[in-house]
């Protein structure tokens, strides 16, 4: 019991307790700590000069000026993204999160500012047309995301293989090792586009994934002021403008902006 | 405000912890079977006389001794498709009731290899351990080279290896978890996925390094048993 | 003939070595023509690359050098949490004994995947179940914090064998002379058992060193990481990971090869 003890006091050294209020922690720190993907172009991956960026990375960075401080990149999977926001490691996820009523019970979610729906990636001489043809079928998921459980309530005798990366469903299906990869739509659309006829999209999107971004639990200052500073984004023309660079059509729906 | 602990996860998930546990038993069996015969190969050419045959065998044992486990299983399941090239592995998946053949595989020969390399040492510390006089008797008696390994030494020396032997092999089921990587669904795998969809991850790990330590515990007191076995009859055992 | 050459070799050992790398080079790239056939090096070996995979993102520690950070923290770490454990666990007390030996095979038990899930997704758990407050550890730390844990249980047991290994004499000795049992622990045993140990000890670090590349799935950015994150952006697994299979092989051989030149000096100390 002593050592269990003193190995607590050790991590004493690392840890923080929880604060009363992150918007004011957030603003005197003068950074915001912000997850987001490194693997899911557009929304955030890593280029050639080993930088991250995206859709995603774009907003904090608008968002971390609106709040006055300085954003800093940490990498999240679907997997950890809400373990870290929980824990305190980073204040934000901006990490293609679907809003959940399941997942609003450990965190809160910001508005949504993107809406998308799951669809199918296969390569070009798969002759299935949705998703009820891959009973049996190997299709590629990620860890953690909505992706696996979305499939099989809608096709039950599918053969799930979880994946810890994007990247990684992408080779395997390359290779022949699964069948078809099954994520967001806007992602399936991309690999497809960039694939050179390699890839096509089956089917029509059959779930509604409305991204939001993750923040601490009952931090209603800081949800607030994130809130409000992507509200900003759309009325001043820059969200649309973002829209426009990574996605390349104006968006089909815009974040909610509530009168002042 | 402290933890609620919610501990019908366990049972809700029960499938997917069964078949996890089912899948690691699968690793670990094939993996220790074959490891052990791969290394017994190896540690005999390593404790041979012979400097060629000693030093090729080096060459495996420092090469997949020093690369780290996880490294080879990324590097053999992204590079090949293991089912193309061995195109039988799918007849044995659907025995084994395996959904990704390929993951499974490429994680099993990692684990053969590496696993492999450490048991070629133990096998020659063994073989170095018998007393030398045995081989010049046996000769003496007329036997050639491989019937002196095959009937005297190495059944000795597999008594005596037992013991760091089976370290070797519990640290195979533990290294087992790494299949987890590269997506096949064992044990801590279970884990993984039992917190993404509950956010229970203090549950689901306790649960599953209980039944780690299930696993570890049946087989040293499996080896155990085969120690005493072969230790009959045996004057200082 | 062969015999000749094998004469050459054992006397000569500078170009044994030559030899081997030769032959394994030729071995591999023969590997390489049936397996490979068509690689694409030049696009992995880029500046920014290298800069990636060895320092990490700009303006951050990753890549190898937090490999080494992580590894070299770690061991330190455990070294002195392992000892104590040892030493309790060599304890004749019962009630210092026992929660050695729980703690102790508990890790052993346990894999390190699993130690670190522990670490990073329970701790927090942990402390707002009982101190109530959110424990906030960074990947990094965690990891590191998970390595020392799970080390420390094998640094336990090495220091155990190590005191076991000292003749029971020198105890009934030390007492016969007036020590009380801590000076003789302190000045008399620990010392020539620790020198014993050196050994297991530099072989516990290049496995540490190689079990580094687990921090990987908590997100830590070190060597194993970076590669595969340049091989999401790139596809070319065979080129990426030959090599930083390459530079695992090259940093834990060789300090395995020094390891053995040390067990050979203590040999020699110890039977002077």
């Amino acid at each position: 019991m002593k050592k269990l003890l003193a190995l607590f006091v050790v991590l004493g050294i690392f840890l923080t307790s929880a604060s009363a209020d992150l918007l004011k922690d957030v603003q005197s720190r003068g950074v915001l700590k912000a997850g987001v993907k490194y693997d899911f172009p557009p929304f955030g991956y890593v280029n050639s000069k080993g930088q991250v960026v995206g859709f995603d990375i774009d907003l904090i960075k608008y968002i971390a000026k609106k709040l006055g401080v300085k954003p800093v990149f940490t990498q999240v999977t679907s997997k950890t993204r809400i373990p870290m926001v929980q824990s305190g490691t980073i204040d934000i996820a901006a990490a293609s999160m679907t809003h959940k009523v399941k997942r609003d019970l450990p965190i809160d979610f910001t508005i949504s500012y993107y809406f998308d729906g799951q669809s199918i990636l296969a390569r070009k001489d798969c002759i299935a047309k949705s998703y009820k043809d891959f009973a049996g079928k190997r299709v590629g998921v990620i860890q953690g995301a909505t992706s696996g459980d979305n499939f099989k309530r809608v096709c039950p005798k599918v053969k799930l293989v979880y994946f810890q990366e994007y990247p990684q469903a992408i080779m395997a299906l390359k290779r022949g090792k699964i069948d078809a990869v099954s994520t967001d739509y806007t992602w399936c659309a991309t690999q497809a586009k960039n694939s050179h006829g390699q890839f096509k999209v089956i089917g029509k999107p059959f779930t509604f994934e409305p991204y939001g971004m993750g923040v601490r639990e009952n931090e209603s200052n800081f949800r607030d002021a994130v809130n409000f500073a992507l509200q900003d984004a759309v009325r001043d023309g820059t969200y649309q403008k973002l829209y426009k660079k990574w996605f390349g059509t104006e968006p089909n729906r815009l974040p909610e902006v509530w009168p002042k | 405000m402290g933890y609620e602990f919610d501990w019908h996860v366990l049972i809700e998930y029960k499938e997917l912890l069964i078949n996890g546990l089912i899948t690691t038993i699968k690793l670990s069996a094939l993996g220790i079977l074959f490891s052990f015969i791969i290394g017994s190969i190896v540690g005999i050419g390593r404790a041979s006389k012979n400097f060629w045959i000693s030093l090729f065998a080096s060459y495996y044992v420092e090469s997949f001794r020093n690369i780290p486990l996880i490294v080879q299983m990324f590097f053999i399941y992204f590079t090949f498709t293991l089912s193309q090239i061995f195109p039988f592995l799918n007849s044995w998946g659907n025995f084994l009731h395996i959904n990704d053949v390929d993951a499974f595989f490429s994680a099993l020969l990692a684990l053969i290899l590496y696993t492999g390399a450490y048991i070629g040492e133990v096998v020659k510390a063994g073989i170095n351990s018998i007393p030398k006089g045995q081989f010049e008797a046996a000769q003496s008696l007329g036997m050639n080279r491989f019937q002196v390994m095959w009937y005297i030494i190495y059944p000795q020396a597999v008594r005596i290896i037992i013991p760091p032997l089976t370290s070797q092999f519990l640290n195979l089921i533990k290294n087992s978890s790494l299949a987890m990587t590269i997506g096949v669904a064992e044990l801590t795998f279970a884990t993984q996925q039992i917190d993404a969809e509950t956010f229970r991850g203090f549950e689901a790990a306790t649960a599953v390094t209980i039944l780690y330590i299930f696993l570890t515990l049946t087989t040293s007191f499996f080896m155990n048993l085969i120690e005493i076995k072969f230790s009959k009859g045996v004057k200082n055992a | 003939m062969l015999k000749n050459i094998e004469n050459y070799f054992k006397k000569h050992k500078f170009q044994f070595w030559i030899f081997n790398t030769v032959i394994i080079v030729t071995l591999l790239k023969i590997f390489q023509m049936i397996a490979y056939p068509e690689t694409h090096f030049s696009e992995f070996f880029t500046k920014d690359n290298m800069r990636f995979l060895f320092f990490g993102k700009p303006g951050e520690i990753g890549g190898l050098v937090l490999t080494f950070i992580l590894a070299i923290s770690s061991i330190f770490l455990s070294f002195f949490i392992g000892s104590i454990f040892g030493i309790a666990r060599w304890s004749k007390i019962k009630i210092i004994k026992i929660p050695a030996i729980i703690y102790i095979e508990l890790l052993r038990a346990t894999p390190l995947l699993m130690v670190i899930f522990w670490v990073f997704f329970a701790i927090p758990v942990f402390s707002m179940a009982f101190f109530h407050t959110q424990a906030h550890v960074s990947p990094t730390v965690a990891a590191i914090i998970a390595f020392t844990l799970f080390t420390s249980a094998y640094v336990a047991e090495i220091v155990r064998a190590g005191i076991n290994s000292i003749p029971k004499g020198q105890f009934e000795a030390a007492k016969s002379l007036g020590f009380t049992s801590s000076q003789t622990f302190i000045h008399i045993i620990l010392p020539q058992a620790y020198r014993k140990m050196i050994p297991a000890f530099v072989s516990q670090f290049v496995a540490l060193f190689k079990d580094t590349s687990l921090a990987y799935t908590i997100g830590v950015i070190e060597f194993f990481r970076a590669a595969t994150i340049i091989n999401n952006r790139l596809y070319l697994s065979f080129e990426i990971f030959s090599f930083v299979a390459l530079v695992y092989f090259s940093i834990a051989f060789s300090m395995s090869k020094f390891s053995h030149k040390l067990e050979k000096k203590v040999e020699k100390q110890l039977n002077a």
